[in-house]
Parts: C-alpha cells; sequence; structure tokens
C-alpha cells in the first residue's frame, strides 16, 4: 500500500504549500523531513518593520540566528535600526534573496546602498521605495561601482519616489523590466542622468513603465534616447510632465519611433500633446492593447481629421471616466471621434462609471466588440443596448433592478459572464428569487458556457435546479459561500466553488502592483479633469467604492503571490516553530 | 475519427484509450508526438510506474476532463483560472489513501497537472486543521514505519 512516505519530497513541498499557514506549522512538527522540507523549501520572507520605531530585538535575533533560506527580505522604515544589523541580517541571507524590498528607509549615502545590495548576486526583483540618501551628491566613487556584482539575474527593478542615484548600481545589470515613478532628481543638472545612462545601457528591456514623473525632461533632453539599444513590447507613461519645450517632444517622438515596431500594450495618461496620439496611430503598427484617459483624448475636433485608422488595436481600457458636463449629453465627442479610429477593437474595458450616452455610442459603434468590461450595471444605464457580437461580460457590481430577460434577449450572444461584487455588499439586495429569475433569463435566452460569480449570492434549491438545465454551460464557478447541502448540487457537471474573492480585472495601471508597497502606491489622479473648481462632488453617483483603493485590496488571484502573502503571514508567527 | 492507442499497466493488463485522452498526460503526449512522430495509431505504450487500480482511475478521470476548456491565455485582463476544484472531482477522490496517494504519485509520473492539483489539494485539506498527531495518526495506518520516519 503506498502512504504518504512514498511520495518525492518535491511533492510533499506542492502539497505544503496549498496548507493553511496554522495547519502548516503542525505539519512542521509531526516529523524531523517535514520540518526540514516545510522550512527550507518554502518561500520564506524576511520582513523587518520599524514603522512603529520599536524595534523587535527577538527578531531581529532570530533572523541573525537561524538557518532558514529566505528568498525574500523586505525591509521598512531602516532608519531607526542599528545599522550593522541590517548588514549582518543581509550578509547571511543575501545570497539566497531573490526579491529585495527596501521601503521607507534612510540611507546614509550610496555607498551604504552598494554595500547591502553587494551581498544579494542572485536578485531577481528589487523594489526601492521611499529612500532618502542622506548625505553625498549621488554620485559615487568608480572603484565602489565596479565593486558591484553584475546583477546578471537582476530582471525587474521598481524605483519609487526616491532619489534616482541608485541607479547607477545597476547599469551593468541586464534588465527585463523597469518602473520609475515620481523620483526626484537630486539636482536638475545637465550632466548626472542615471536613469538616462540607466536605459541607454540596457539591451534586453521589454518593459517600462514611467509614472508621475514631474520632470521627465531629464530623460528626453537629449537626442540619444532615440537611439536606444532595446525593443519593448511594453510601455507605459502615466503622468509624466515634460517641460513645455518642443525640443522635449521631439525627443520623446524620437524614442516612440524607436520602439514603434515592437510595441504590443501601450499606457498613456495625462500631459500629452495631440501630436504623440497622431504618433502612435500612424507608426504603431503593431499595437494591441492600449490603455487611455477618456479626459486626456485631444479635444480639437479638427484633430481628428488628421487622426489615422488603426486597424492593429484591439483592446482598448479608458481609466478614467467622462467629466460631468459631459454625463447629461451622452458620449464626449472627443470620445467619438476616437472610438471611429479604433475599428477593429474586440475587447473593451471602462475602468471607471460610464454614463448611459457613452455606452450607447460605444453599442452602435463599435461593432466588432466581443468582450466588455464595466464597473457597474444597472437597468438605466443597461437597457435596451443591444451590442451585436458580443461574447464576454464582466461586470463589478450589478444592480438588482436589472431586467436580464430584456437584456438577454437583446444581447443573445453572450457565452460568458463574469460577476465579481466580492468584498462588497453587491449581492445584499438581491433576494433568492432575484437571483433565480436572474438565472432563469440566462438559461432561457443564451446559451452560456461560463458563469462566474465572485461575491455570495443568495441560492435555494430552486437556483440549483435552474443551473442543472442550462444546456451549454460548461464552467459555473460560486462562492463557497453559496452551497448547499451535497445531494442539490451533486451530477452538476462543471460545477466550481472558490474561496477567495476574485482578482480583479480592473486596475488603475497594469504595470504598477499595490501589493509590493503595502497599498502605499500614489495614485493617478485619473477622473479629475475639467471637473468644476471648489466642489466636491467628484462623482456624481457616488460611485466611490469602484474607487481604485478599494480594488488594491485583492490580491491578483496568483498562485505565487497567494503563496507568498501567506508565508509572510507565516513568518510574522515564526516563533511557534522554531521552538 | 477516433485514435485509439493501448496503455499497459504494470501488472500487465492492458488499457484501450481514445489518444486525445491519453493525451492529457505529459508524458504520454510526449511519447506519441516525439518517439512514434505523431503516428502512433494503435501503439501500445508501457507505464511500469502505474499499477492497473490507479490507470483505470485515471483514465476516468482523464476521461471526464477531456473537454475542459484549455486554460484562457493570459491576455491582461481575463480572469485566471482559478484553482478550485469541482464536485465532481470530490466525489471522484472519496477514496482510501492508498488509492489517493497513488493517484498522486501517477499524476506526477504521468506528468498530469490538472490531476496533481486536486489530489495534492485533496491530501492537503486532510492535513488542515489537525494536531501534530492527529496528522502522523490520519495519514499512516502502520504506526511502526512512521516511527522510522520520525
Amino acid at each position: 500500500m503506498i502512504t504518504i512516505n512514498h511520495l518525492p519530497n518535491e511533492i510533499l513541498i506542492t502539497i505544503f504549500r496549498k496548507i493553511d499557514q496554522e495547519s502548516l506549522k503542525n505539519a512542521a512538527l509531526t516529523c524531523k523531513l517535514w520540518k526540514e522540507l516545510v522550512e527550507s523549501a518554502c518561500p520564506w520572507s524576511i520582513y523587518v518593520n520599524y514603522d512603529h520605531g520599536t524595534a523587535d530585538e527577538r527578531l531581529v535575533e532570530f533572523f541573525l540566528t537561524t538557518n532558514r533560506k529566505f528568498r525574500k527580505i523586505k525591509m521598512d522604515a531602516l532608519a531607526q535600526m542599528d545599522k550593522n544589523k541590517i548588514i549582518d541580517i543581509i550578509r547571511k541571507h543575501g545570497s539566497n534573496v531573490s526579491k529585495f524590498s527596501l521601503l521607507n528607509s534612510m540611507v546614509e549615502n550610496v555607498d551604504h546602498f552598494i554595500e547591502m545590495i553587494k551581498c544579494m548576486p542572485n536578485l531577481n526583483h528589487l523594489i526601492v521605495y521611499g529612500v532618502t540618501i542622506v548625505n553625498g551628491t549621488g554620485v559615487t566613487s568608480n572603484d565602489a561601482l565596479s565593486s558591484l556584482p553584475e546583477f546578471t539575474k537582476l530582471k525587474t527593478f521598481e524605483l519609487v519616489e526616491c532619489a534616482c542615484s541608485v541607479v547607477q548600481c545597476f547599469k551593468r545589470s541586464n534588465l527585463k523590466e523597469f518602473k520609475l515613478l515620481s523620483n526626484v532628481y537630486e539636482t536638475s543638472s545637465t550632466t548626472h542622468t542615471p536613469a538616462l545612462e540607466l536605459l541607454q545601457s540596457q539591451t534586453q528591456l521589454k518593459t517600462l513603465a514611467l509614472r508621475s514623473i514631474d520632470d521627465a525632461s531629464a530623460l528626453f533632453r537629449t537626442e540619444s534616447i532615440g537611439s536606444v539599444k532595446f525593443q519593448l513590447n511594453q510601455l507605459s507613461l502615466l503622468d509624466i510632465q515634460l517641460r513645455e519645450s518642443p525640443n522635449d517632444y521631439n525627443n520623446l517622438l524620437r524614442f516612440l519611433k524607436s520602439q514603434a515596431k515592437t510595441i504590443k500594450r501601450l499606457e498613456m495618461g495625462k500631459r500629452f500633446p495631440d501630436l504623440v496620439y497622431e504618433f502612435v496611430f500612424a507608426k504603431f503598427k503593431n499595437l494591441k492593447s492600449l490603455r487611455l484617459m477618456i479626459n486626456e483624448l485631444p479635444q480639437e475636433l479638427e484633430f481628428y481629421n488628421r487622426l489615422e485608422e488603426n486597424k492593429s488595436i484591439t483592446q482598448l481600457t479608458f481609466m478614467d471616466y467622462p467629466t460631468p458636463n459631459h454625463l447629461n449629453n451622452g458620449c464626449p465627442p472627443s470620445l467619438q471621434e476616437f472610438i471611429r479610429h479604433v475599428p477593429n477593437v474586440t475587447d473593451l474595458t471602462l475602468n471607471k462609471y460610464c454614463d448611459r450616452g457613452t455606452l450607447e455610442f460605444i453599442a452602435a459603434n463599435l461593432r466588432n466588440l466581443k468582450r466588455l468590461s464595466v464597473t457597474y450595471f444597472n437597468e438605466m444605464i443597461f437597457s435596451d443596448l443591444q451590442f451585436p457580437n458580443l461574447k464576454t461580460l464582466c461586470i463589478i457590481k450589478v444592480e438588482e433592478d436589472v431586467n436580464w430577460d430584456k437584456f438577454t434577449k437583446l444581447n443573445p450572444d453572450i457565452k460568458e459572464i463574469i460577476i465579481d461584487t466580492g468584498s462588497f455588499s453587491g449581492f445584499s439586495n438581491w433576494t433568492e428569487s432575484i437571483v433565480n429569475e436572474f438565472l432563469d433569463a440566462l438559461r432561457r435566452n443564451l446559451r452560456l458556457q461560463v458563469l462566474r460569480i465572485g461575491g455570495r449570492l443568495r441560492t435555494n434549491e430552486l437556483t440549483y435546479k435552474i443551473i442543472r438545465e442550462f444546456t451549454d454551460l460548461k464552467i459555473v464557478d460560486l462562492n463557497r459561500k453559496c452551497a448547499l447541502e451535497k445531494h442539490l448540487m451533486s451530477g452538476i457537471p462543471g460545477l466550481y466553488f472558490h474561496d477567495n474573492e476574485f482578482q480583479t480585472f480592473f486596475n488603475d495601471s497594469e504595470f504598477w502592483k499595490q501589493d509590493d508597497y503595502d497599498g502605499r502606491l500614489p495614485d493617478i489622479d485619473v477622473g479629475g479633469g475639467n471637473w468644476g473648481d471648489g466642489d466636491n462632488i467628484l462623482d456624481p453617483f457616488d460611485m466611490h467604492l469602484m474607487d481604485i483603493d478599494v480594488y488594491d485590496e485583492y490580491d491578483e488571484y496568483d498562485d505565487q503571490d497567494d503563496q507568498d502573502d501567506f508565508f509572510d503571514d507565516f513568518d510574522d508567527e515564526f516563533g511557534e516553530i522554531s521552538d | 475519427m477516433s485514435n485509439m492507442i493501448y496503455l499497459q499497466s504494470s501488472d500487465g493488463d492492458i488499457f484501450e484509450t481514445d489518444a486525445q485522452i491519453a493525451k492529457c498526460s505529459g508524458t504520454i503526449r510526449f511519447m506519441l508526438e516525439d518517439c512514434y512522430m505523431g503516428e502512433y495509431e494503435g501503439v501500445l505504450i508501457p507505464l511500469p510506474n502505474v499499477n492497473s487500480a490507479i490507470l483505470r482511475k485515471v483514465l476516468k478521470w482523464a476521461d471526464h476532463h477531456k473537454d475542459d476548456p484549455v486554460p484562457i491565455e493570459d491576455d491582461g485582463h481575463s480572469v485566471k483560472q482559478v484553482s478550485v476544484f469541482s464536485s465532481w472531482d470530490a466525489e471522484f477522490l472519496e477514496v482510501d489513501q492508498g488509492t489517493l496517494f497513488g493517484l498522486v504519485q501517477a499524476a506526477n509520473y504521468l506528468d498530469i497537472q490538472g490531476l496533481l492539483d486536486v489530489t495534492c489539494k485533496t491530501v492537503a485539506n486532510k492535513i488542515s486543521g489537525k494536531t501534530a498527531d492527529d496528522i502522523r495518526n490520519t495519514l499512516t495506518t502502520n504506526q511502526n514505519k512512521f516511527q522510522d520516519f520520525i
């Protein structure tokens, strides 16, 4: 008879990764082998947080003495901590570390920073957030720089709200992703531009994200930005401020031109002149996915006569919503014109609230639309709307007043419906009979194949009877809280239950993950634009719940991350295992 | 057109199965496509690490899941496949521990990711929420063997 002892160690590890932290501690206590496997093979991380000013010496001692292998180190608010101890921890564990995050800390000088990262030659992902270099001009000696390893494994480098001088340490690296957010250039000096130098040294870079940079001129000051050696697949330029000098814009265009052939995904928001849109539409022939802000679209309608149609774009996302002076007047004219220039869009995401008029226009003009993702769905906005080719509908929040019978009769080709409403009281107004009417309308009028619902629905026997009567349904994915007695649900093929809420398909940016910054990443001001002065009624429909902040609390439902969070928690309570 | 192949278990029994179903196994798929260059009608594949009882279960699982949609390519904002398992899988895995661990081993050897996921999750569920003693008692019928192990 085969027992658990026959399973190879890597399978045991796979199993351990599916166990909650409490139980895992007990698993580690069963025997020596299991303890070793749990301790050595799982992705532990060190998290040192001095945010409250108190140093947990016991924790520090533990990190200094344990033999456990750590793949991640995250250090937060280090100003309070003994500098030597930080270095000691990093020296001890550095060689195993693939992800290092340094948050909200003061570092005495660049050399001190070099000393830290020198111990981590296997770094894969580096995050530097809110780090202040206390002394020094930011330039360090070549000696110190040349003592650095080449960081051959470093693929992702995120630098947020801190001095750019640390960038010079990675000139010899070969990055795949580089992200830069609101960096303070030490001086607006013309001689020292470490970020630009880093870009010029890269050859393999595939993803570049620049965000909220008040003086991006330092990057686009020279023509040489147009002759970089890498070819990007993804580019994000959010809220970039160039000085109003035509030269900078020319250099930006030079840069875009150098990347025009390979970029597949582009994110663009705020403060770009019309010229940039024109250029992208004319030259980016391989662009598949474009993310924009409605309120930032060129307002001059004449501009759209010059704009070339772009046939390659199939995926379009708007990160904001129309300003209120448009809300009652239907689709903003600039958006109308814009939509006419992207005839092949099949996948549209409206990250924010969208009004009736805009959706009417979209329904009538984006005839190829197959997938539509919206935050909010109610009868007033959606009744009578007909999307001729719609196959997939994704919604964050649905009101209970929707006449699903009417809607599904008008849109009979829908094959997939995904409703999130995970962490909201989203379905609180949905009684069992509303749920059943909703499902019955889908059953009668659609040949639905996939139905996924994130939040808890009220269900009864009839609910499962209706689900059983769907003929084409391949996947029904419900929250486990909807589960009833087993006999009511057995024999329904493709019935799944999930425990967690869905990951959201709405982000403020696809390029930045709030998780890595404990949700402290500064927001981009979306939906601002031309709002009337003085009043705080930013949102006439009280949509604040739909705001990014709430959604960032979701984890992306990605196995690895899930585990990581889980091990982070586990680490907080390490004591019980090591005892 | 069906493309039948034969699988031979460690006890020598031969199972006839549709190649399309057998191909959910990475190991078999590799053999069919690389060793037989795609011309595999009627071939016999010996599986010395899988016994008849387990192989029968594996084929039953593979048959049930043959129409599973291929995971949607991550195009940025499709909802990622959530690792959940169906009520059918739950019923299918209500088996004694010997069979369960046998299925884990077979899924690993045959490289069937879906089956490996659900079986590992089932084992994980058996460990969850138990004390160390309970885990020892639950997972071993042979106490002596576990003593060695400790």
